[in-house]
């Protein structure tokens, strides 16, 4: 089971790196500025969202210790889920994507949805406690997120672009908020 | 959980994601994520006999930081915060 799981992983990843093969036909000077331009794009959602992510542990935590109530929890965890549904849109509807990052872009924005709905069941979940039906989708989505950010650090150094530092976070901190705090 | 059991994974993923990269043909520009793809293919159609020896020094030397610096993303543990 954890082999086969691992086997997904690894070739998810590499699909998504080998995506974006073969498109190195753009002329360098509009590809660097293409790229440059998306990455200005994407930063403030991504920050945005690692920042809006990192809200949800002092709420799962005060459930956890008895601090918050059931209906208050749930109604906090709901509305971090509309404000990440708000990011979900935003990356979705991403425009002027390089030809070369194009595939890793849709499987990156994908993750969004997976967070989204897994946020979704979280709220849903917080009252009964009852987590065991969450969706288990971190793996596919740390896989793309990995994926997305090896791609774009191609690209980028074909291109001589300098990333921001924090990007080496993307793929590597928690992915989904876990209402057990491990 | 999946996620902490995943942080094991990424090391499998990296590896993965190494010989994806080195597969991948990129721009003649880029040195670090071409050569090490374009390599093995060079050995074997450009060079008639003589330069046989000095084709396999090049690739192994490129081969090396490509694989090193790849291997390093998937690895390295969180440090706290999401990872988007």
């Amino acid at each position: 089971m954890i082999a086969a799981a691992r086997a997904a992983v690894a070739v998810g990843v590499s699909a998504v790196v080998l995506a974006g093969c073969g498109a190195g036909g753009d002329d360098q000077g509009s590809a660097h500025h293409s790229v440059e331009a998306y990455l200005a794009r994407v930063e403030p959602i991504r920050l945005g969202v690692n920042r809006l992510l990192d809200g949800a542990d002092p709420i799962l935590s005060a459930y956890r210790d008895r601090r918050l109530g059931p209906g208050a929890a749930q109604r906090r965890m709901a509305a971090l889920e509309r404000r990440f549904a708000a990011y979900a849109i935003r990356i979705a509807a991403l425009r002027g994507v390089p030809a070369s990052l194009r595939g890793a872009q849709h499987a990156y924005a994908h993750t969004y949805v997976l967070e989204d709905s897994y946020l979704s069941a979280l709220a849903t979940a917080l009252p009964e406690r009852d987590y065991e039906g969450l969706p288990a989708t971190q793996a596919r989505q740390r896989a793309a997120i990995i994926g997305w950010r090896i791609r774009l650090e191609v690209v980028a150094r074909r291109l001589g672009i300098r990333l921001p530092a924090d990007l080496q976070l993307a793929g590597r901190g928690e992915i989904a908020p876990s209402p057990l705090g491990d | 959980m999946t996620d902490r059991t995943m942080r094991i994974w990424g090391v499998a993923a990296s590896v993965a994601v190494a010989a994806a990269i080195a597969g991948c043909g990129g721009s003649s520009s880029d040195n670090a994520s071409t050569a090490s793809s374009s390599a093995p293919a060079n050995a074997a159609s450009t060079s008639g006999g003589g330069t046989t020896t000095t084709t396999p020094t090049a690739p192994t030397t490129t081969t090396g930081p490509t694989t090193t610096t790849t291997g390093g993303t998937g690895g390295t543990g969180g440090g706290g915060g999401y990872g988007y």
